[in-house]
């Protein structure tokens, strides 16, 4: 086996491994973006998933998921906005649904 | 010569992802460290030849973690690269001016960060 079949034997384990993880910050943006939608978000929830959007951006790549981890840093600098507004919630879920499709058919 | 790296990172998956991408790839030594302050610690006992260092970290972060690896004359000259989410031109700049090696993106390729830290570190 090369060098290259042992990494992505190894990746395939770290990401079962961490898919539970993966799965938690996916929950804590659909949460912030549901109640974004209804026009009351707490504003720790609105930082609590801009960090989890910030660390999937960092992670979903590096599993060879790049259009999530993209997807990802979206969500990130929308919800770092201050000013994010109800009007965003469609990108938001939008980019939303591309992480989550591709944790789950990864 | 065999290179000893020390990764720097609260985050387990990209610790865990980016050791065995240098170990497997590169046939490097790596330590690994998940705040700034165990990083230092761990920097002082091991002499590393580089440290990969998050910039994102809960009470002492990458820059700050910098500073005190450049105030300690034990690890003041290890060459340090940063490892960032942050894309923005500006933050890259940044990190530069406070004394970073190099600064690679998360998220990085497995396959390609070995080369991609040699050809920063001119090894």
């Amino acid at each position: 086996m090369n060098s290259g079949e042992t990494v992505k034997r190894h990746l395939e384990e770290l990401w079962q491994k961490h898919l539970p993880l993966m799965l938690s910050r996916l929950d804590v943006l659909t949460r912030a973006i549901d109640a974004l939608s209804h026009g009351a978000i707490h504003e720790d929830l609105k930082t609590r998933a801009t960090e989890e959007a910030h660390k999937l951006a960092g992670s979903l790549g590096t599993f060879g998921l790049e259009s999530a981890s993209d997807s990802a840093l979206r969500i990130e600098r929308l919800l770092a906005n201050r000013s994010t507004a109800v009007d965003q919630t469609a990108e938001l879920a939008g980019n939303l649904r591309i992480v989550r499709e591709s944790i789950h058919s990864r | 010569m065999l290179k000893h790296i020390l990764l720097i990172d609260d985050e387990d998956d990209i610790r865990e992802v980016a050791t065995i991408s240098l170990e497997i790839v590169a046939g490097w030594r790596v330590s690994s460290a998940k705040s700034g302050a165990a990083g230092l610690e761990l920097a002082k006992q091991t002499h590393p030849d580089a440290i990969l260092l998050d910039v994102m970290m809960p009470k002492q972060d990458g820059p700050d973690t910098l500073r005190a690896l450049r105030g300690d004359e034990a690890t003041a000259r290890i060459p340090v690269i940063f490892l960032t989410a942050k894309v923005e031109v500006s933050e890259h700049e940044r990190l530069r001016t406070i004394g970073a090696a190099g600064i690679l993106a998360k998220p990085f390729n497995p396959m390609t960060l070995a080369n991609q830290v040699s050809e920063l570190l001119g090894w």
